[in-house]
């Protein structure tokens, strides 16, 4: 039976995506062992950053991306900050192969089990998408729901990026190291 | 003066033209809101031709339409899902494309450009930093530092002056050029430190096609 709009549980919240570039293919070269361990690598740094945001967690993994939820904006955008600084420096002295994209969106989304789906969810994934490797691309809903704790960060203006059933557009912007 | 604007369609095409003007006009069934210095130009599938100041910034997005600017824009940031998009003349430029191509001609500062599936070429740029998945890479006349990654494709980057690359690519070939006297540092180590005598650090790799540093 379909679940009545009263019936949803619904979240506030801030997601997270992430994605490996080129996973695929360094499978295809390195073999299905040492793709898994950069699979394990990736969750064991962001695991060692989660520990620091009581609200956030990992919801799930999607093949080499991942989609982490927090309550609050402001750690969702600090996180992302941290967890692809930590890969960039560890790609950066050899210690990680593939360069990872994130994207972060704010809104509401509708917890299953523990997963979440919904428009905010396809949205954060669709940012990620727009990404280039070794970028952070954040929504403007995220940046006005972080309020009074905005990232102390450099931001540069992204064209908006259109999401299939979503009639506004997400005006973006790029994290700027 | 308009300093500063943001134009979203969903279907339909968009021309810029900056010229030599203070105001912007619009040309096309849209909605034109300005908030604190800052214009807005919203549409929901029709084609708008916008008329901006020389010098003039602005932050562009379709899913479907092309997208093109003729004239001197200041700092260009557009993203299409699968409009080709080509940039004339500008300051700096940030192109975002599922799956089309990426044509800029002059960009006086940094240049970067992603797209899923779609060929990127730059006649002239600053510091660039481009990224497509299937697609070959031209970057012309690059006067800093470049970034280029590519999962299938060939990567050509030719140099006026001694900047760092970074250039990758699994298969197709890989091509960079060097101004005449440049003693690049080609580590086997990325993180080689670069000896005191070379003046730039190159790493090009393809995992299954030719590097070249001429």
């Amino acid at each position: 039976m379909p679940t009545s709009e009263a019936e949803l549980d619904v979240r506030v919240g801030t997601i997270m995506f992430t994605d490996l570039v080129g996973f695929t293919e360094y499978n295809d070269s390195v073999g299905d062992a040492a793709a898994l361990a950069v699979l394990d690598r990736q969750v064991s740094i962001l695991g060692a950053l989660l520990d620091g945001h009581a609200d956030g967690r990992l919801v799930k993994e999607i093949g080499d991306g991942l989609m982490v939820w927090f309550a609050e904006a402001a750690n969702g955008v600090v996180c992302a900050i941290a967890f692809l600084a930590a890969i960039n420096e560890a790609r950066r002295v050899s210690a990680f192969p593939l360069a990872m994209r994130v994207g972060v969106h704010h809104g509401e989304a509708i917890a299953r089990g523990d997963d979440l789906v919904g428009r905010t969810v396809n949205i954060a994934s669709r940012v990620a998408d727009l990404a280039g490797p070794g970028e952070l691309l954040v929504s403007e809903d995220a940046l006005r729901a972080c309020a009074d704790r905005q990232p102390e960060v450099r931001l540069q203006p992204v064209g908006p990026a259109s999401v299939r059933g979503v009639e506004e557009p997400i005006w973006l912007h790029r994290f700027a190291s | 003066m308009v300093a500063s604007v943001r134009i979203a369609t969903k279907s339909g095409r968009i021309r810029l033209i900056a010229e030599d003007r203070d105001d912007i006009e619009v040309d096309g069934r849209a909605t034109v809101v300005t908030d604190d210095g800052r214009t807005t130009v919203e549409t929901t599938g029709n084609a708008l031709e916008v008329r901006v100041p020389i010098g003039c910034d602005v932050v562009a997005g379709t899913v479907s339409g092309k997208v093109e600017t003729k004239g001197p824009l200041g700092g260009v940031a557009i993203v299409t899902e699968s409009g080709r998009v080509t940039v004339e003349q500008a300051s700096s430029a940030d192109v975002r494309t599922a799956s089309a191509r990426i044509e800029v001609g002059r960009i006086g500062g940094e240049f970067r450009a992603h797209t899923n599936s779609g060929r990127i070429t730059a006649e002239a740029s600053g510091a660039s930093d481009v990224s497509t998945a299937s697609g070959r890479i031209t970057l012309s006349e690059v006067s800093g530092r470049v970034r280029a990654n590519c999962t299938s494709g060939r990567i050509e980057v030719r140099l006026v002056g001694a900047h760092d690359v970074e250039a990758e690519t699994v298969s197709g070939r890989v091509t960079i050029e060097l101004p005449p006297g440049t003693r690049p540092h080609l580590p086997d180590d990325p993180a080689e430190a670069r000896p005191p005598d070379c003046d730039c650090t190159i790493i090009a790799r393809s995992v299954s096609g030719r590097v070249s540093v001429t």
